[in-house]
């Protein structure tokens, strides 16, 4: 009698400390946190190109992760443009339209110098890394207006971009 | 109590011993398998502490556009959380678009402006969970002053439904 008083006395301690160990990892929790990639771009406003034949792209609080950059470029599914060529029209009835070529530069101000790329297929325009303000690639646009034989009259254009967090090539 | 019982007992303590001691390294070395509780927030929540004051000269110039990688929603709901603004700074008005890759538009904001900012949304429809990676938040910005299109931006992020 008392050697079975016995196992079942171990048995139970046994079982006992198994279902203690079985409530610890039911308590188990881990928290995660994904620290997310953001960032904010800068587009020009108005471009008036009477006054000016540049513009920036800005980049400020750029979190990315390691390996991947932020590229901007000019969305031509919405924007007029054609080989390397801008469509603006008139808003009139007569709708009259004038050309402007636009490549990207690496140049920060307007008109100190030849244009440093012409578009030839994915139209970038900066391309930024990661807690950088300062472009790593372009960062700028030139614009030059064909204006030889253009009608007068006030022409404009509207620009789209498309802006992706991409792996590095 | 007799010497045979007393081996028992001492047996039985030993074999207690040891097995707790097995199943302790058993459980630690699996603990990293061990249930996850995941707590993520959307990504654009902390592109909202942009610095409305900041002392770029373009202020007034530019549009600044808030961008992130990555959206969460809830599987099969119309309702969601999301965090979409348009920078005080900005002189135009926003338009909110969100396309999914195949081109379908589960969403269209009203006029934001300047300063102001959306938290919840309802979709179009209802989604499914996946995830639908080259989804377009599409910007379309108005003039303050004509409500005239000036331009516009795409912004490329992996939507997760969950």
């Amino acid at each position: 009698m008392k050697s079975l008083a016995s196992i079942v006395f171990s048995f139970a301690m046994l079982i006992g400390c198994i279902s203690s160990v079985a409530y610890a990892y039911d308590s188990y929790t881990t928290l995660e946190y994904t620290v997310p990639s953001s960032y904010t771009i800068e587009i020009p406003l108005y471009i008036d190109l009477n006054e000016t034949d540049a513009a920036l792209i800005l980049a400020h609080d750029v979190e990315l992760p390691e390996g991947q950059e932020l590229v901007v470029k000019i969305d031509t599914s919405l924007s007029q443009i054609n080989d390397n060529v801008l469509q603006l029209t008139t808003a009139d009835s007569s709708s009259k339209t004038m050309g402007c070529y636009i490549c990207a530069t690496d140049e920060t101000e307007s008109g100190t110098g030849a244009p440093t790329a012409v578009f030839e297929t994915d139209y970038t325009v900066a391309v930024f890394e990661n807690g950088s303000e300062t472009p790593i690639q372009y960062g700028g646009m030139l614009f030059t207006p064909l204006k030889d034989g253009v009608k007068r009259g006030q022409y404009t254009a509207s620009l789209y971009y498309s802006i992706t967090v991409m792996d590095y090539l | 109590m007799e010497q045979g019982h007393i081996l028992i007992i001492g047996a039985s303590a030993i074999i207690v011993i040891v097995l707790f001691t097995v199943v302790l390294f058993v459980y630690a070395g699996n603990s990293t398998g061990a249930e996850t509780y995941e707590i993520r927030y959307p990504t654009q929540e902390t592109a909202q502490n942009e610095n409305t004051d900041s002392e770029s000269a373009s202020a007034g110039e530019y549009i600044a556009i808030q961008g992130f990688d990555r959206l969460i929603f809830r599987a099969n709901k119309t309702n969601q959380i999301v965090s979409l603004c348009n920078p005080a700074k900005n002189k135009c008005y926003f338009q909110i678009k969100i396309v999914l890759p195949d081109g379908r538009e589960i969403y269209n904001s009203d006029m934001i402006a300047p300063n102001e900012s959306i938290s919840k949304i309802n979709l179009n429809t209802a989604l499914p969970k996946g995830t639908h990676e080259n989804s377009a938040l599409i910007y379309t910005c108005y003039s303050t002053d004509t409500l005239k299109i000036i331009n516009g931006a795409t912004i490329k992020f992996t939507l997760e439904v969950r």
